[in-house]
């Protein structure tokens, strides 16, 4: 079950011209709140090639779930994506239809969710609502729908699959839970999966084997993730770049190696800084002074100033992004250089 | 690190869940003819550790552990079912009342949730003053300079003592529950998760007024979470719970460069860690049993790659490994 | 979808103003919530100065024209007094006793309630606290009281008590404490299983403060949206009391009364007698009724974009 093989799918093709899987640019996504306007995203560019795994970084309220879910356009009155664009395949989703969306969505972009049970349907077992996606969108018979079900449940290496098949589910363990909403989301092999922090919620041993499934299945199958999370420590592991975001806008994107060997950006260097890992033991940890900006009265210019120790009056200008290495891009007048992390001490 | 007793000693200590049967349910089981089932989760299972007065205990595990059931025993939240807690080697049968209730106020608790610990319907001034008042720590005259003076120790610009927690950050509330603790001049602070709901780059702030605040009211921290490298920077001594029961115990530098239990092994391999670079390791596979069904013998028998034959059977008790280390563990005995 | 992903909204944590003026303008947001809010207090105006806004006292035997009965609305009597509403069999002025209605029928409906609430609250907290042996002791005695139907067992205690505004309301609290003691107790679970209520018990701040001075204020919210219904449904089931005729006596009646007494004359022609007294009554409960609804909505966080 290919994109290929799909009976009235987007072009078999994977790419594009430029080779891009996913292509956001000046992506903005407003909402309207009685206390006023909330830029949730002001202005994101990034872009996916087929296969890559990317890790979308950032705090609460940084925009970077609404980033995710704008892509599939599962923005909720009073909030809506008012401008920029985002190209799937080379089409365009901003303004597309209910109908094409509903079609992307489950069968070339899945999405997981923190919390599984957005995904599952608490009162229907678990064999009805992989049969139920499995028909969404290919003619299966029911026999194969539940091959299939087997299939994929094996496939996230579920114990006993034929068993939890039949389990409602609350039966279920919260990892659990978790393989099959990740199971259902790669029923039809989509060629694109958003996390928005799949592993938040379980238990470090857990998280692990998620983690180690989700980079082992993109990589075999050549499926592109988008990992949103707010732990650098996750995306240290699996991602091939990585994107900070603050304030509604990526401040620092690049190869993951590089970013967190050495981030040019003030705000990821704090982040990384800030580890307790990165620094020594029984002292107080380098921190970030000051609170994120609340999105109704960002500051002027660089939504990080006020809590930077490197601003200046230039500063108060929003600094576009610049190249500082090979594939990477910062948004900062006062990129920093050279520095290595300090060594663990 | 001081002399003497310890501040908070644990003997024996267990605690019991049971799912009470009423009468409802008895008529009904004996129309079904259905055997009542007493459903009991032994959330913390013979846990005994004492912790010395200065020092920071970091207490590990992942969810269903009891690591925050222990930890509300030693805050005096939840009556053990077994077992007694010391405070400075006294019972509190022993005490009289003004000292129950000093002893009661010397160990203080900060929550997880930074907004559901706090009441939504309280200023920050009750919040952090009403106890004290009660307690008859202040005078009402002297009431709101101490709320200030309380709020400037743990960051926060007194002027706000007027708000609703809903007006602050996550942050923010978690220093009013600091202050809130502090308030009432506690000795002892059992953490429970306390910088776990935070963002990242608040998530040092709080941990460095841990730190500074242990220095200069000479307190004493069990600090409790799932998160290895947290604990590793804050604590002197580590423990390892898993299913109720602790599995090893030890000095910090000496469990951290080689953790004895084999879970313990596998938590520390398995923490994602800044720097690690891509991994290519194959994670220990398997669930964390439910606490209402515990595996039999050695709680992570089923989990762990040397288990034998013992294992399943027979419980393993904490022994002394080396100085100041204790594991739980049969193939200590093989050594 | 929240603006702001996952833990907590920034977006609150700056505002200025008051919680209570922001939920206020979102109550008045609703143009139905706010005319409902207008007729009650209207009405509870009404009721409170019928004696002084009533043209005639209709029970003043002094005042009543026997001559001046079943006259049509807009009539003038003999003594040149005009029935806005018409008259009753004995001559009363229907605006006249409809006032003194509808000042007995809030009375009680308000004064029931209040008690009801009162008990219901008081018992659904002790048992949601205490939980073990209390808990289940109050709770079977709720579940009692609510398994029989509410109507008989006002009939019934009414028929033992006899007649009288004082027995009626007895009554009314009666069948009624158990549904707040059962809502309360629920609410109140929910928020003693919250961290500062075990902050409040590290504190040692005692079991009575923590009961009502800490949970009780954050169950008040539904307490005053159901509260709000239960008054609606007071007056309702006096109005039925009385129309069944073991409501208030006849010297102090109620809408419920009033209907009763121009029930035998509606197939006569003369409607008046009933009808105008049931608009009232349906007017008072339909707008209590959406005021209760609107602050269900505005109180209950869930809701809450």
């Amino acid at each position: 079950m290919s994109p290929g093989q799909m009976p009235n799918g987007t072009t078999p093709v994977d790419a594009t011209a430029n080779g891009l899987l996913l292509q956001i640019s000046n992506l903005t996504t407003v909402f309207d709140t009685r206390a006023g306007r909330v830029v949730a995203v002001a202005g994101v560019d990034l872009t996916l090639r087929p296969g890559e795994i990317l890790g979308l970084v950032g705090e609460s309220g940084s925009g970077k779930s609404v980033t995710g879910f704008s892509i599939l356009g599962l923005i909720d009155p009073p909030g809506r994506v008012s401008g920029g664009s985002i190209l799937f395949r080379g089409r365009e989703l901003v303004g597309a239809g209910d109908v094409t969306l509903r079609q992307l969505r489950g069968r070339d972009i899945a999405m997981i969710f923190q919390d599984p049970m957005m995904t599952l349907n608490p009162v229907l077992r678990i064999d009805t609502q992989i049969i139920e996606a499995v028909r969404a969108h290919t003619r299966a018979s029911k026999s194969e729908a539940r091959e299939r079900a087997l299939e994929v449940l094996t496939e996230v290496g579920i114990p006993a699959p034929e068993e939890r098949l039949k389990c409602y589910p609350h039966q279920l363990s919260g990892g659990m839970r978790q393989r099959v909403a990740i199971a259902i989301a790669l029923l039809h092999r989509p060629s694109l999966i958003i996390a928005d922090e799949p592993t938040t919620a379980l238990d470090v041993t857990i998280q692990a084997q998620i983690v180690h499934l989700m980079q082992r299945l993109c990589r075999e199958s050549g499926t592109a993730l988008l990992w949103i999370t707010h732990d650098l420590a996750v995306i240290d592991g699996m991602a091939d770049r990585v994107c900070v975001m603050y304030a509604g806008r990526i401040v620092e994107q690049g190869p993951v190696r590089d970013v967190l060997a050495s981030p040019a950006h003030p705000y990821s260097r704090g982040l990384v800084d800030s580890v307790p890992a990165n620094n020594r033991r029984g002292e107080p940890l380098r921190q970030i002074r000051g609170m994120a900006a609340s999105p109704l009265r960002l500051p002027a210019g660089c939504a990080f100033q006020p809590r930077c120790d490197h601003a200046t009056e230039r500063c108060r200008q929003q600094p576009e992004a610049v190249e500082v290495g090979p594939d990477r891009l910062v948004r900062c007048f006062h990129p920093l250089t050279g520095r290595e992390v300090a060594d663990r001490a | 690190m001081h002399d003497g007793p310890p501040i908070v000693e644990l003997r024996d200590v267990s605690k019991r869940f049971a799912q009470h049967h009423d009468f409802a349910d008895r008529v009904a089981a004996l129309m079904t003819r259905k055997a009542l089932v007493d459903a009991a989760v032994l959330a913390v299972n013979d846990v005994s550790v004492s912790i010395a007065r200065g020092e920071v205990l970091g207490l590990v595990g992942e969810s269903g552990c009891g690591k925050s059931t222990l930890g509300r025993i030693v805050a005096g939240i939840i009556e053990p079912s077994e077992g007694e807690v010391l405070i400075d080697g006294t019972r509190q049968s022993a005490m009289s009342s003004e000292q129950a209730t000093r002893a009661a106020l010397d160990v203080q608790m900060i929550f997880q949730d930074p907004m559901s610990s706090l009441n939504p319907r309280k200023r920050v001034i009750d919040i952090i003053g009403e106890a004290p008042r009660v307690h008859g720590l202040v005078s009402r005259a002297e009431l709101d300079d101490y709320v200030c003076m309380q709020m400037e120790r743990v960051g926060l610009d007194p002027t706000y003592r007027q708000r609703l927690p809903h007006q602050f950050s996550g942050g923010q509330r978690q220093r009013i529950g600091i202050a809130r603790a502090l308030a009432v001049r506690p000795r002892f602070l059992v953490c429970d998760e306390a910088i776990a709901a935070l963002d990242v780059s608040i998530q040092a702030q709080v941990l460095n007024l841990f730190i500074e605040l242990r220095a200069s009211l000479d307190l004493t921290y069990l600090f409790i979470s799932h998160d290895l490298s947290v604990v590793e920077h804050v604590s002197d001594r580590v423990a390892i719970m898993y299913l109720g029961r602790i599995v090893e115990i030890g000095p910090t530098d000496a469990f951290y460069a080689a953790p004895n239990h084999p879970y313990a092994q596998m938590l520390l391999a398995e923490v994602p860690r800044l720097g690690g670079g891509a991994r290519d390791y194959t994670p220990v596979p398997g669930e964390i049993p439910s606490p209402m069904d515990p595996p039999s013998g050695c709680h992570f028998h089923p989990r762990c790659p040397h288990v034998s034959a013992r294992c399943r059977s027979e419980a393993p008790v904490l022994k002394p490994i080396a100085e100041g280390r204790m594991a739980a563990c049969h193939l200590n005995d093989q050594r | 979808m929240a603006a702001q992903g996952d833990h907590g909204s920034p977006v609150l944590a700056d505002q200025e103003q008051p919680q209570w003026r922001q939920q206020w303008q979102q109550f008045a947001e609703s143009r139905r919530a706010w005319l409902a809010l207008w007729v009650i207090v209207i009405l509870l105006l009404a009721a409170l100065f019928a004696p002084v806004i009533a043209p005639q006292n209709p029970y003043d035997l002094t005042q009543i024209d026997l001559f001046d009965g079943r006259l049509p609305p807009g009539s003038v009597g003999e003594s040149g007094f005009i029935y806005v509403l018409g008259s009753d069999v004995q001559g009363r002025d229907m605006l006249s006793a409809m006032l003194y209605g509808l000042r007995n029928s809030l009375f009680v409906g308000v004064l029931s309630a209040v008690f009801a609430v009162g008990i219901g609250v008081c018992l659904g907290l002790i048992a949601a606290y205490a939980g073990g042996w209390i808990d289940a002791l109050i709770m079977r005695i709720v579940d009692f009281m609510l398994g029989f139907p509410t109507i008989l067992v006002a009939l019934v205690l009414l028929a033992v008590l006899g007649q009288g505004v004082g027995k009626v309301i007895l009554a009314l609290v009666i069948v009624q404490w158990a549904y707040f003691a059962r809502a309360v107790r629920g609410i109140a679970l929910v928020e003693r299983r919250k961290e500062y209520v075990e902050a409040a018990m590290c504190l040692n701040l005692g079991s009575a403060r923590i009961l009502f001075h800490h949970i009780l204020p954050n169950c008040m919210p539904p307490v005053i949206v159901i509260g709000t219904m239960q008054i609606a449904s007071a007056i309702s089931l006096e109005a039925t009391l009385s129309f069944l005729g073991l409501g208030l006596p006849i010297t102090e009646p109620s809408l419920g009364l009033l209907i009763a007494n121009g029930f035998n004359y509606l197939m006569a022609g003369l409607y008046w007698i009933s009808v105008f007294p049931g608009l009232l009554l349906l007017v008072a409960i339909f707008s209590l009724n959406v005021v209760g609804d609107r602050l269900r909505d505005v109180l209950n966080p869930r809701l809450q974009r």
